[in-house]
């Protein structure tokens, strides 16, 4: 389509044709940028939109409702511990050596692909870890 | 309505159907840090202060027709109103440089305790007056008095424009000053999860607008509000919704800066009848007691 002339796209924009959107980037805090380079803002440095999370991938691998970071939204077996680390990240501690389970309920996107990072320290005797997808 | 050509928005002004308004605001006595958004709204100077005066986590109104802010005429309906030009210059070097972003006010929920770590649900018996889906919609949090001085991260539940329910920030923001060390802040200075000059940069630094969860453009209200720590002394804060408009920057003092919305950046920028207008300001320098001066020019047809 277009414009057709300049008094179109007077009546186009003072019509409401318009869209504005405010952002904010910063550039990564984990170590300085290399001049004549060029970096990635989306997932590098954080801010407005949301950055993709440094160890859970980006680039529209978000979960829908982006609340996985927020130890609000799980939902834990009794034998857990939920804290927020320094980091913002949430973190899960699972005190004593019996199966238990922690989940929530997010929606997914058809089509996208999801993953799934965590991290095992001070871990003592052995055991496993099972990941499940599952729902309605 | 809006205007069918050049010539007819022309014809309109050379009509009067135009207005000029002048604005003149001072930045904190108290020393303001670069890299950090503030409240012009929360300035002394002309238009008259706004105080966020309101009941407890209660949805508060906010039109000039009963409140203020930046003048900018009558009511125009049928026809609609547009932003012509924005023109802001200082006098003092010490407000340079800076960036300012012109944005509708729409409602506030005054009285948020930021030294508490408790669930503060909001009360809403109104609903935003302009742009009534919420599209577009962006919410910041200001302190309305002393800030505190502990780093904190908030979680805000609200409405969509959509009108999709139980949303949720897409993570905590770390609600910090830039600078370091902490320190005590000043009523109108706006969380913002720390700046470029700061210290404490992290990937979850949000800046002036709060993010909104993946594939959310809009609020339509906001349900409740909770801080993980409490922010180290009793600071309130206000959590205002608004409607971006258009921007202006300055480098240099008395070096007017203009950015007319039609010959430089042709959008027309609407200004809704009632609208309650005010300025973000984004500080690049640290600055006390700056003027900042400028005039707004509409036109409507």
């Amino acid at each position: 389509m277009g414009f057709t002339s300049l008094d179109d796209l007077m009546r186009k924009v003072s019509s409401g044709n318009t869209y504005r959107c405010d952002w904010q980037r910063m550039t990564p805090d984990f170590g300085a940028g290399v001049v004549g380079s060029w970096a990635d803002s989306y997932v590098a440095g954080g801010g407005n939109p949301i950055a993709g999370h440094g160890t859970m991938g980006g680039h529209g691998n978000i979960v829908k409702n982006a609340t996985l970071e927020s130890y609000n939204d799980w939902n834990p077996s009794p034998d857990w511990t939920i804290y927020d680390d320094i980091n913002n990240y949430t973190a899960l501690r699972h005190p004593i050596g019996q199966t238990s389970s922690i989940w929530q309920t997010i929606p997914l996107i058809s089509g996208v692909s999801y993953t799934i990072s965590y991290v095992l320290a001070n871990t003592s005797g052995s055991g496993s870890i099972t990941l499940d997808l599952g729902g309605t | 309505m809006g205007f069918s050509s050049v010539k007819d928005m022309v014809d309109k002004m050379e009509a009067g159907q135009t207005l000029t308004s002048f604005f003149r605001k001072h930045t904190s006595q108290q020393s303001e840090w670069a890299g950090n958004w503030y409240d012009t709204a929360s300035y002394r100077g002309m238009p008259l202060p706004l105080i966020y005066y309101g009941t407890d986590l209660e949805a508060t109104l906010l039109n000039y027709r009963s409140v203020g802010g930046l003048y900018h005429g009558e009511n125009v309906a049928p026809a609609t109103k547009h932003i012509y030009k924005v023109s802001a210059f200082s006098s003092t070097s010490n407000a340079n440089p800076c960036h300012l972003i012109l944005c509708d006010y729409l409602m506030f929920y005054p009285e948020i305790e930021t030294n508490s770590i408790a669930v503060q649900n909001f009360t809403n018996p109104v609903t935003i007056p302009r742009y009534t889906t919420g599209e577009g919609v962006k919410a910041f949090l200001v302190y309305t008095s002393e800030a505190g001085i502990l780093p904190q991260k908030v979680r805000v539940t609200y409405t969509n424009s959509q009108g999709v329910t139980g949303r949720c920030l897409g993570r905590m923001p770390a609600i910090t000053m830039a600078g370091s060390p902490l320190v005590p802040g000043i009523p109108g200075l706006i969380m913002t999860g720390g700046a470029w000059s700061g210290t404490l940069q992290a990937p979850h630094n949000h800046g002036v607008f709060l993010p909104l969860a993946e594939g959310d453009t809009g609020i339509q209200s906001v349900q409740n509000i909770q801080f993980n720590t409490p922010s180290g002394i009793s600071s309130q804060a206000a959590l205002v919704l608004c409607k971006p408009l258009c921007s202006v920057a300055f480098n240099n003092a008395f070096a007017m800066s203009e950015r007319n919305y039609w010959m430089h950046l042709p959008s027309l920028p609407r200004v809704m009848d009632g609208a309650y207008l005010a300025f973000l300001r984004y500080g690049g320098s640290a600055s006390v007691g700056s003027l900042i001066w400028g005039q707004l020019d509409v036109v409507w047809g």
